[in-house]
């Protein structure tokens, strides 16, 4: 991105209308978005009441009922002489024992396990300069590929540098550095990537990745900064 | 009897706990990418209800809930509203919505030529500078690859700045 993209994508965030949304007007939102939890959606039926929504779910009573006539067969089974209970003991106990303990996070629902943190190695900009048998030179990362990806992009031509490094080439002449991916060979015509694609001199390319905070990479970066590269898709 | 009354109980709680999470994680931006792109708080906040009732109901269906998923919900709601309000606004309301729209703290030129991006490069721009989203996730939420997303957002920059230039050259001749 150059200074007058940045400056546009600054005058665009500027004019976000959210800017203008307030802490009142989420906790007005969010209150109200979850007041779903209170009725049973599955409930909704054309013409029924409001009130209804309110009333315990009719799930529940069902259950309920079912419970209480399953217990009452039980007991007439027993008075009638039926001798099941040695048999159902042991079972029962068995299953209720989970539901009798249950864990301090299942009985609060105000506290829920917190989204997982980010973690995972991030990449390193420390690259090795790297020279094909035709002179070419090339950065290529020292690191194999990290956990971390980054979302930048950049797009370019393959070319070389005053240095007779490869990096991207803009239609005005500048140059900007690249970092290839760790595992990538310089060939006669251009480069090839750990996964056997291979990109010559003179092709557009549209990498994934991000900038660097600006390693000393000689000739290959002149300016300071460079691009390391994680996606190498060919253009659609 | 009473276990299966408390293995549905637990159930629930699991859904309820993972409805919270999924709320806790998506509400406010769910709520400012309505805010963004219609014309008024209260209707970025009936259409983030809808989006929460129908993540509530796919919640009780068994379904998995995450972010994505329920912006997913977000600009179905989107498309149906926008679809509703130009079936019941005329085109000289729908112009007078359109002039009255604030935009953060920009004169309107901004708006004015994010109009004339096309559509799915806009969408890409604003889900990456508004709404914060990354590539990959605005490639999982269009269901195109990342690149194609890098590309539209490439040329979306590119079409905004240059946009914005030929504006303001504009306006310095009129001066």
């Amino acid at each position: 991105m150059n200074k007058k993209e940045a400056l546009t994508v600054e005058r665009l965030n500027a004019a976000d209308p959210a800017l203008a949304v307030t802490e009142e007007e989420l906790a007005r939102s969010r209150e109200k978005s979850l007041t779903v939890m209170d009725t049973d959606v599955n409930q909704v039926a054309v013409g029924g009441s409001i009130a209804d929504f309110h009333q315990q779910p009719a799930k529940r009573r069902v259950r309920l009922m079912a419970g209480a006539g399953l217990v009452a067969t039980a007991v007439a089974a027993v008075v009638a002489g039926v001798v099941v209970t040695s048999s159902m003991r042991a079972p029962l106990a068995e299953q209720a024992a989970p539901a009798a303990t249950p864990t301090t996070a299942e009985t609060d629902s105000s506290s829920f396990t917190p989204l997982p943190e980010i973690t995972g190695q991030m990449p390193t900009f420390e690259a090795n300069i790297i020279t094909g048998g035709n002179g070419h030179k090339a950065a290529v990362s020292i690191g194999k590929e990290s956990d971390f990806h980054m979302d930048a992009g950049s797009m370019g031509t393959l070319g070389l540098n005053a240095g007779g490094c490869l990096a991207s080439i803009a239609p005005d002449g500048t140059s900007e550095g690249l970092i290839f991916p760790f595992g990538t060979r310089v060939t006669e015509t251009g480069v090839v990537f750990p996964d056997g694609k291979s990109l010559n001199i003179g092709d557009e390319f549209a990498f994934g990745g991000g900038l660097s905070p600006g390693p000393d990479l000689g000739v290959c970066s002149p300016t300071g900064a460079a691009f390391l590269v994680q996606s190498w898709d060919p253009l659609p | 009897m009473k276990v299966q009354t408390e293995q549905g109980d637990r159930v629930e709680l699991a859904r309820q706990k993972l409805f919270l999470a999924a709320h806790a994680a998506s509400h406010d931006k769910v709520y400012r990418y309505f805010r963004r792109r219609t014309e008024s708080a209260s209707t970025a906040e009936d259409l983030t209800a809808e989006v929460f009732r129908i993540a509530w109901e796919k919640c009780l269906q068994g379904q998995e809930l995450s972010v994505l998923m329920v912006f997913g919900i977000a600009r179905n709601v989107l498309r149906n509203h926008h679809r509703a309000t130009a079936r019941s606004l005329n085109l000289v309301q729908q112009l007078e919505l359109q002039r009255t729209q604030q935009l953060g703290f920009d004169d309107g030129t901004v708006a004015d030529v994010l109009d004339r991006l096309k559509p799915e490069e806009r969408e890409v721009l604003l889900l990456t500078y508004w709404d914060g989203f990354t590539s990959a996730e605005i490639s999982a939420l269009l269901n195109v690859t990342a690149t194609a997303v890098r590309m539209r957002l490439h040329r979306a920059r590119k079409q905004l700045s240059e946009l914005l230039r030929m504006d303001q050259a504009t306006e310095d001749v009129q001066r």
